[in-house]
């Protein structure tokens, strides 16, 4: 599909995949601390925090699919590389929850795309592993050391091709360029009424509160 | 000066190369003839060793930097929490397992929930299809 393989000792590069990278979760309110005389306590963040200095703690992490998202002069120069986790498509976009015709899955990989920034679509392929439809999930990243991933190559199970590699590049920039804005401000009273409906909650502003005014 | 026509963005699209490595060369601005002949007038060495002794000499002094001084009194960041008393359970190693498991369970389970909700907003491909 759109994936080509890579030399085992070729460089490190954006949109390289690979697989079973550690990924770490951490909770500010449990926090399980590793005490110097091998007992184990809970507390929150904020305790660690108050103290300062360097603590030792116990924290869950799974190994997962990832692809590079540090751009090329960093992947071969910096201390660390960031990759985005890669997710089973379903569980990345919630409409393809229930979705199964060829028609409405091309909605969404084509259509959908353009709008929804917070992922990047990957089509099936054996040969890198992926038997279903995955998804860069652009909110999930993770950062491990540049020259111990260089020695894990043998991790490395492809890279986009050259098309593919265009279009994540500019989607990986794209998600982080956007800006917060509240998307109904101009909308008139009728649009509002309709967006409410499906928005509850959403505050009007002034212009919109009363009709004809500015 | 740069040579950037060095730094091979050209193989960009091949994707073979290594980009962004070019060979930086630095212009002659600041270079220096290695075969030149230091030529010695006279009276020099006198100026070399008095100027010498002048630099030494200035760098002495018996006044703490103030600014060494300011870098060891300040931190960079304040931990305003640092004034709570430091509160912890203990826990078995079982019981440590357990909660740190739950912290990974939770996590997704929070996502997943996050996913779901977003799903119920915005345009519905299945209807427009």
């Amino acid at each position: 599909m759109i994936y080509q393989d890579v030399v085992v000792d070729a460089p490190i590069r954006q949109g390289d995949i690979f697989t079973a990278l550690p990924r770490i979760e951490i909770s500010l309110d449990d926090v399980v601390l590793f005490e110097g005389n091998g007992d184990t306590s809970t507390c929150s963040w904020r305790d660690i925090a108050g103290r300062g200095g360097v603590t030792t703690v116990v924290l869950p992490v799974r190994p997962v699919t990832a692809i590079v998202a540090t751009q090329d002069c960093d992947a071969a120069r910096s201390d660390d590389i960031t990759l985005c986790e890669i997710r089973p498509f379903r569980e990345v976009e919630g409409k393809a929850a229930q979705t199964t015709s060829p028609k409405s899955w091309k909605n969404l990989i084509t259509q959908h795309a353009r709008i929804n920034q917070k992922r990047f679509y990957l089509p099936p392929d054996a040969r890198i592993g992926f038997t279903g439809k995955m998804a860069v999930d652009f909110m999930i990243t993770l950062r491990v050391p540049r020259v111990e991933l260089e020695a894990f190559r043998d991790l490395r199970k492809g890279r986009l091709n050259d098309v593919a590699y265009e279009h994540f590049r500019e989607r990986i920039g794209e998600f982080f360029r956007r800006y917060a804005y509240d998307e109904w401000y101009p909308l008139d009273q009728e649009e509002l009424r309709a967006y409410v409906k499906e928005y509850a909650g959403t505050e009007p502003y002034p212009w919109q509160q009363v009709a004809g005014s500015e | 000066m740069n040579d950037a026509t060095a730094v091979r963005y050209d193989e960009r699209l091949g994707r073979e190369g290594f980009f962004g490595s070019g060979n930086w060369t630095f212009g002659d601005a600041t270079s220096v003839d290695a075969n030149r002949k230091l030529i010695l007038l006279p009276g020099t060495l006198k100026r070399i060793a008095g100027l010498t002794l002048v630099l030494a000499v200035s760098s002495l002094t018996s006044v703490v930097d103030p600014w060494t001084e300011q870098r060891l009194e300040r931190s960079p960041v304040t931990v305003a929490a640092g004034l709570r008393p430091f509160a912890k359970r203990r826990v078995s190693a079982a019981e440590a397992r357990r909660i740190v498991l739950d912290i990974l369970y939770r996590t997704e389970e929070r996502r997943q929930q996050a996913v779901r909700e977003e799903a119920t907003h915005g345009i519905d491909w299945e209807e427009i299809a």
